[in-house]
């Protein structure tokens, strides 16, 4: 709830929005990614970041050297969302950079909960550089050729009839993006094959369904993320008719169809409902071409019912700013529209590396940076141990039972049979002091500073010197 | 009687408006304009999703950074 709840009643307000445009340079940060910061550059910076925060999401100030000012989850009251910004900016007039220790001050509320300030570690983060041509920010990876990028908008409908006039709750209008992947066109362009009527695929049907409700993300109607949710799909059925295109070597289909999906909570007995239902009438088209997917519009009109939260929450004087991660009781029953186009996706937004595209880091599904670097350790200590003659067949066993719960989504499960793994193979390493540490990553960051700036001899003749070194008695 | 009945229900099945069909990119896209506010607060915000542009700009500027991290996707018109 954290994030819907500081964009409606922080990042919504005149005043703080323009002192954020004029006063500061706002980034907005996956909590994935700074959960699990990748390798490279970015993951330092990403990392510094990580070390104080106080909960997985939040709202930080830090300086240009990437050093954290001050994290605030909430505020006492709305006079205090200005007051804190003043409170950074006089912290960062004091630290505008990292030439001397910065400590993090963080703030459950703030000013009047304070948590307990972290030190800095004078860990020496990279030199910066933006990434270079040929590579891609972390934060929006590249996707592959074909990937239909879909836009769906959507607005709930007030009892007088009129479309709800305030945009600022999701719980009354929405915007998201969301991908049909290349399996799931084919899938659709091989029913399509006989040129005859065909029902849709229900996979590709609950996909869409999966993104066509109000409120914020816990709130999903299809697979929530709420844990101990109970889901039911009353309908997914959409058929597809042909009809005459005007796009040469392209065939559109009319699509029509019913999607009916629901799901809620038991509670947890202090009194917070969790029910969503979303009923639609679907109306619209898909223009194929081959085996994808060339365009696509959809039209919807139904019912939405969702209760959220505690209704307890309505009888709180305190105002939202004060209770951010909580969020807010929730109760609507009413008329709903939706809107989707789709396109493939385009320009540098394509992948054109070899092999699949770098997976977008997600706290809802993916290995995730941090397994993938374990993944790609436990290989080179597995080609090492091929070297030295080590016995594979444990580490074998304990990879086959990392893959199988990964397959079943038991993720910490998993984990744990791949940290076995590293530890027989001997990848974790005794960690090395902190100067020698930073040491490796300056080489490290100048390395990939030399590639990027398309130096590779010079990286070359850097790593030449290192190893005539090493080759010294 | 019954055929009468059924011939008077036909009739006025038949005056019925159909509902129109939305089979083409410019009607869909008409329907999304009745709904899609262009005016939204939180976009008004620029906000970057790239941390390395945005401590480059801080820099540059001599501001700090505002970092909202949150889950899921990044910035602009997404749920969150």
């Amino acid at each position: 709830m954290f994030a819907g709840a500081v964009r409606e009643t922080v990042f919504s307000r005149v005043d703080i929005m323009r002192r954020i445009n004029d006063q500061f340079v706002p980034v907005a940060l996956k909590a994935a990614l700074v959960n699990n910061p990748p390798a490279g550059m970015e993951g330092a910076f990403l990392a510094e970041i990580s070390r104080s925060k106080p909960a997985p999401q939040g709202v930080c100030v830090a300086n240009g050297a990437g050093k954290v000012l001050a994290w605030a989850l909430s505020f006492d009251d709305n006079a205090q969302v200005p007051k804190f910004l003043d409170y950074t900016l006089a912290r960062h007039k004091q630290f505008p950079d990292a030439a001397k220790p910065v400590p993090t001050q963080r703030f459950m509320r703030f000013p009047g909960q304070p948590m307990a300030e972290v030190a800095d570690t004078r860990a020496r983060l990279p030199r910066l550089s933006p990434h270079g041509k040929n590579e891609f920010c972390p934060a929006t990876p590249p996707k592959a050729r074909g990937t239909l990028v879909a836009r769906v908008w959507g607005r709930r409908v007030e009892k007088n009839g009129r479309l709800c006039e305030s945009c600022i709750s999701q719980e009354n209008y929405i915007e998201d993006i969301f991908d049909v992947p290349n399996e799931m066109q084919r899938e659709i362009a091989r029913l399509a094959n006989d040129g005859q009527r065909f029902r849709l695929p229900e996979n590709f049907v609950r996909h869409l369904a999966t993104y066509t409700y109000l409120g914020q993300l816990d709130v999903r109607p299809v697979s929530p993320p709420v844990p101990q949710h109970r889901a039911r799909e009353h309908a997914l059925e959409w058929w597809a008719a042909p009809v005459p295109s005007s796009v040469k070597g392209s065939q559109r289909w009319r699509i029509t169809g019913k999607s009916d999906v629901e799901s809620s909570h038991p509670g947890r007995g202090d009194g917070a409902h969790y029910h969503h239902r979303v009923t639609l009438d679907w109306r619209g088209f898909i223009d194929l071409r081959g085996k994808a997917i060339l365009k696509l519009g959809l039209w919807a009109e139904g019912q939405e019912q969702l209760q959220w939260g505690n209704p307890r929450l309505r009888l709180v004087k305190e105002p939202d700013v004060a209770h951010l991660m909580a969020g807010r009781f929730i109760d609507f029953n009413s008329p709903v529209r939706y809107g989707i186009i789709g396109a493939p996706v385009a320009g540098k937004n394509v992948w054109q590396g070899k092999g699949p595209p770098p997976q977008s880091p997600g706290p809802l599904g993916g290995p995730g940076p941090a397994l993938e670097q374990k993944m790609q350790r436990l290989q080179q200590g597995l080609r090492r141990l091929a070297q030295t003659g080590g016995n594979p067949r444990p580490v074998q066993k304990e990879i086959m039972a990392f893959q199988r719960l990964m397959q079943q989504g038991r993720r910490a499960e998993a984990e744990q049979h791949l940290n076995r793994a590293l530890a027989l193979v001997g990848v974790n390493p005794p960690r090395l002091p902190r100067d020698l540490e930073e040491k490796l990553q300056r080489v490290r960051a100048e390395v990939e500073r030399l590639l990027r700036d398309g130096k590779k001899a010079e990286a070359d003749r850097l790593f030449d010197n290192l190893l005539r070194e090493l080759k010294k008695p | 009687m019954i055929i009468f009945r059924l011939t008077l229900l036909f009739l006025f099945a038949a005056t019925l408006p159909a509902a129109p069909r939305l089979d083409s990119p410019a009607r869909i896209a008409e329907r999304i304009k009745t709904i899609r506010s262009d005016d939204v607060a939180w976009r008004k915000i620029a906000w970057k999703s790239c941390l390395l542009e945005g401590l480059a700009e801080a820099r540059r500027t001599g501001k700090p950074l505002m970092v909202w991290c949150y889950i899921d996707r990044p910035v602009g018109d997404t749920r969150c």
